[in-house]
């Protein structure tokens, strides 16, 4: 049995229609085609592996170079990193100065100040400094904000401005309570023993004085 | 399939082409010899003869470029076929890639490829046959004509397709019931 007969069986006994119908294929192909295509493709395979012709144009570029050029190249190159590596020696000092024999006295006014703080409630003013300045904003915001509240719940009616209800605040009240906030602020920390405590040298300072200035 | 004087003449052919003086002859006998089963093997995928006739010269191009480490651990043939389906199912991947088709766009693109053909006619069994084929998947088209048109037994087919014996009977079982669901439908 050939593959033919075989496969119209095999189609036969899967009961299927196409056993019987005609296999030719339907397309048609240009005349001549198959008789072509050997020598088609042979050409086309000449052309894609043909050994690559040069074009005899020849290879010398028309620039000129300058006059021994290439014998200096290495000398220019070789000057040309030795130059770069040169930095140039800058300043390292700075343009500040400071009063004459300032550094001499200076561990001796240090020293002096320190003492002087350890036996005066002066001795927190490193901290006071930065602390007291927002407390006392705080405070008179809170004061301001409370005031306000106040007077728009008792008069029920939109409030002016807070200049004019600070205006209506006697001066001598917000003394009172900005030197009474102060007070008890300074208690708070000096109670505490913070910086008492922090065992601080002169050097640390000194230093302290020079980052933030010694007003 | 390759009776054994074919594959005979197979090994002559693939010796002469790896002997310098007798490359060229040797390759003109065999695009000869094969290149109506390839073209109509390619020709049956991508329907277009203009398309077909690009993917067999690269078929042929590639077989140059390869015949001279070709092992004959597989016969000529089946090495053949397999580059052939290869390149088909490649330039149907771009044509798909490049259109960027659904599945349905899929046999649409095809319809409208047999519909253009010279001399189509929906009426002729012929013309049905072929559009009931491309309703398949890729795969399973090629399965349909390695068997139906080209007559290439299971094992051979094994060979081209990389796929077991019994999973090509499956296939092609399935192929034709499909085959013939749409020819009785229409």
């Amino acid at each position: 049995m050939n593959s033919r007969e075989e496969i119209s069986e095999e189609l036969s006994s899967m009961g299927s229609m196409l056993a019987g119908l005609p296999r030719r294929m339907p397309y048609g192909v240009p005349k001549g085609y198959f008789e072509q295509f050997a020598g088609d493709t042979q050409a086309t395979i000449k052309d894609l592996y043909a050994p690559e012709v040069i074009p005899a144009w020849g290879k010398a570029l028309p620039y000129s170079i300058p006059a021994g050029y290439f014998e200096g190249l290495n000398n220019t190159i070789v000057a040309a990193i030795a130059a770069d590596e040169q930095m140039p020696e800058l300043p390292k000092k700075t343009p500040y100065i400071t009063p004459a024999g300032y550094f001499e006295t200076l561990p001796e006014h240090i020293l002096l100040a320190a003492k002087a703080a350890d036996t005066s409630t002066k001795k927190i003013s490193l901290k006071r400094r930065n602390i007291l300045l927002p407390v006392r904003w705080a405070a008179a915001a809170v004061l301001l904000i409370t005031i306000g509240l106040g007077a728009y719940m008792v008069f029920d009616q939109p409030i002016s401005t807070p200049d004019k209800i600070l205006a209506s605040v006697p001066n001598n009240e917000i003394q009172d309570y900005l030197q009474g906030a102060d007070r008890v602020d300074v208690d708070r920390i000096v109670g505490n023993n913070e910086v008492s405590n922090m065992q601080l040298e002169n050097r640390d300072i000194i230093e302290y004085l020079n980052e933030t200035g010694w007003d | 399939m390759p009776d054994p004087r074919d594959q005979m003449d197979d090994h002559i052919l693939v010796a002469s082409f790896k002997e310098e003086k007798t490359r060229e002859t040797a390759f003109t006998q065999l695009v000869r010899k094969y290149q109506e089963r390839l073209y109509w093997h390619i020709r049956r995928m991508v329907v277009e003869h203009e398309d077909t006739n690009d993917i067999l010269q690269n078929v042929f191009i590639k077989v140059w470029k390869n015949l001279g480490e070709f092992r004959e651990e597989s016969n000529l043939y089946t090495w053949l076929y397999r580059i052939g389906t290869n390149e088909a199912l490649t330039w149907i991947e771009q044509q798909k890639r490049r259109t960027s088709v659904s599945l349905s766009d899929n046999e649409d693109m095809y319809a409208e490829r047999l519909t253009a053909q010279k001399d189509f006619d929906p009426n002729k069994i012929e013309w049905k046959l072929q559009q009931a084929i491309h309703t398949l998947p890729e795969k399973q088209k090629l399965v349909f004509n390695l068997r139906y048109y080209d007559e290439m037994p299971y094992e051979e087919m094994a060979g081209v397709l990389g796929t077991s014996v019994g999973a090509l009977k499956a296939s092609y079982h399935h192929a034709v019931k499909k085959v013939e669901a749409f020819i009785k439908g229409n």
